[in-house]
């Protein structure tokens, strides 16, 4: 953990694709152990940003700092090995490979790659995939698995990494609202028993309104809002730009957040 | 390291390298046919050659279609050795020994060729790997075929200026006095480096991110797979492997380096794990069992027409297999899964 209680700084990343700003100096800080919602429109820059940290992208403009250490502009695989794990919002699993296979590859390369067994990061793999509630299925190829399953998976790949910080983007997108509900609680127990940083970007807004700490909303690839799920359902540029309905939202939050403590 | 090899996988690379030595043990006792000496010569030639390529077209799903660039600069390092730069030596040696080259000396020359084979071949991997392995799919075949050509009219030009051999492609055989069973367990010696090698890379942690390469080479890297690294890597073993198999064939044939950059072992090596299977060790084993005796049925039935008929499978086999017959295997009966790794 960084000295001053923080995981992850984005100090005024810039990225542009051409003539399109898709992130304008974006700046916020991700406290250690906090759940962070990004949010926003579709096109507004969440998943760039998430390029951005992972490595995909190299921003024209500003720093990504993970527990102290500039980490602007190194190749993915590095940032996976300091412990940033991610999953895919089109979901990627290695098809031809068995379940168990999928999950091994993240452990094997994942925080601990320079010292792990194969019989470590098979036996890792197999927790969590059992955790993840894919213990049954971890011989079949990758490519079978439903879509609620291959989010799973890759829930199972990146938490087999070990990380520290966990990047979900959309992993409640395409389930139906049974599966959805059984995420959320797969979540919720994630957060309670691993030492885990999470930044996830949603649109099911019940499901980040009640898991998020704080919320970062992003319009146009710039930060319009941060705060409590309560202080941005209430921000009226919020409103405007995204939620459409002030009093949905806030009932999202109240529900959610009796209904749960 | 150990552990990979007493994982079940293994049993099907042990029993290889047990039949193919009780092969050349009946030949060495004179027990068997010569025919049956120079076809199992032939197949651990196609297996090996197919392991070579699965490395880096079956592992981690580059198909290097100019592969056969490493057979030629195999075969041109020994060719180099033996018929250019120590042929007076040898010459000389087999003179004082009655007409018969001494086995030490043959020995000593066949691991010399090795070497020089493989520097070539590392070499030149690392190189052209380099440069090529940013490109994919059909870019990265065509950048492979191109680096054959580049190489083959090097050594040609090398040929016609520097050694002036008449017609800039052969060196001429100075006939070291080996017989087909000398020759075999060269073949022998190869094929348990390039088994072990082959079986090693696919199941150790190598083996594990180039088959999240082949998948998926973008959600690779993100997992933490550094995928440039691995690339090189195997481009490196599968060239060199191929380098070894061109050293095997130019002490076994007549010293014409330059027919071995053919396009067409490029063709068969990718044929052998098409039909196999891509994406295992099993696959190209497979596929070497399958093509060879076809191969060798056709030729001698159909004489020219083989050509035809080896086309005619590969788009049969594109076509109808693309998962190849590990692939089918592992589908129908999951548990050989740990046996076809």
């Amino acid at each position: 953990m960084a000295v001053d209680g923080y995981i992850l700084r984005l100090e005024n990343v810039t990225k542009r694709f051409g003539g399109l700003l898709a992130l304008d100096h974006v700046t916020f800080s991700v406290k250690h152990r906090e759940i962070m919602g990004l949010i926003g429109p579709n096109g507004a820059g969440k998943t760039t940003l998430f390029n951005v940290i992972s490595g995909v992208y190299k921003p024209e403009e500003g720093r990504v700092i993970f527990k102290n250490t500039d980490i602007t502009g190194w190749k993915p695989h590095k940032i996976a090995r300091l412990g940033i794990a991610r999953t895919h919002q089109i979901v990627r699993p290695f098809g031809d490979l068995t379940v168990l296979e999928n999950a091994m590859i993240g452990a094997l390369f994942g925080k601990r790659s320079d010292e792990i067994t194969e019989e470590e990061a098979r036996k890792i793999a197999e927790e969590v995939l059992d955790y993840v509630g894919l213990g049954e299925k971890k011989d079949l190829p990758a490519r079978v698995l439903n879509v609620q399953e291959k989010k799973r998976l890759e829930l199972a790949r990146a938490l087999s990494a070990e990380p520290e910080l966990l990047l979900l983007d959309e992993v409640l997108a395409g389930l139906t609202p049974t599966e959805v509900e059984n995420m959320i609680t797969l979540l919720r127990r994630i957060r309670a028993e691993k030492n885990i940083t999470i930044i996830m970007i949603e649109h099911v807004m019940h499901a980040v309104m009640n898991l998020a700490d704080r919320i970062v909303v992003l319009h146009f690839g710039r930060k319009i809002a941060e705060g409590t799920p309560e202080e941005v359902a209430n921000n009226p540029e919020v409103i405007t730009a995204y939620l459409g309905d002030p009093a949905l939202a806030l009932r999202f939050v109240k529900k959610f957040r009796s209904g749960v403590a | 390291m150990l552990e990979a090899f007493k994982k079940p996988s293994f049993y099907i690379a042990l029993i290889l390298i047990i039949v193919f030595g009780i092969i050349g043990g009946l030949g060495q006792a004179n027990i068997g046919s010569a025919q049956l000496v120079a076809n199992g010569m032939d197949l651990m030639m196609w297996i090996g050659l197919g392991l070579a390529m699965a490395v880096i077209m079956s592992y981690a799903g580059y198909v290097s279609f100019g592969h056969s660039v490493f057979i030629g600069l195999g075969s041109f390092a020994s060719a180099y050795l033996i018929a250019y730069k120590y042929s007076d030596y040898l010459i000389k040696v087999k003179m004082a020994h009655g007409g018969v080259l001494p086995a030490g000396t043959t020995i000593k020359f066949f691991i010399m060729a090795l070497l020089l084979a493989s520097v070539f071949a590392v070499v030149t991997a690392a190189l052209v790997g380099y440069a090529v392995l940013r490109l994919r799919g059909a870019f990265f075949a065509i950048a492979t075929i191109g680096l054959n050509y580049v190489v083959l009219y090097l050594v040609i030009f090398y040929l016609n200026n520097y050694i002036h051999s008449l017609e800039g492609l052969e060196l001429g055989n100075p006939s070291m006095g080996l017989t087909n069973i000398n020759f075999y367990w060269m073949h022998y010696v190869i094929f348990i480096i390039t088994i072990l090698v082959a079986y090693y890379v696919r199941v150790s942690k190598i083996g594990y991110g180039l088959a999240a390469i082949r998948e998926d080479e973008d959600a690779a890297e993100i997992a933490g797979v550094d995928t440039f690294k691995y690339k090189l890597i195997a481009f490196i073993i599968a060239g060199w492997l191929a380098s070894l198999w061109g050293v095997a064939k130019e002490f076994r044939g007549s010293f014409v380096a330059t027919d071995d950059f053919n396009l067409l072992y490029s063709v068969i090596m990718i044929l052998e794990n098409a039909i196999g299977g891509i994406g295992s060790f099993t696959g190209p084993i497979i596929g070497s069992f399958v093509y060879y005796p076809l191969k060798w049925y056709t030729q001698t039935i159909a004489g020219v027409f083989a050509l035809v008929i080896l086309g005619i499978l590969i788009i049969l086999v594109v076509t109808f297999t693309p998962e190849g017959v590990v692939g089918i295997l592992r589908r129908k009966y999951p548990r050989l899964r740990k046996y076809l790794e």
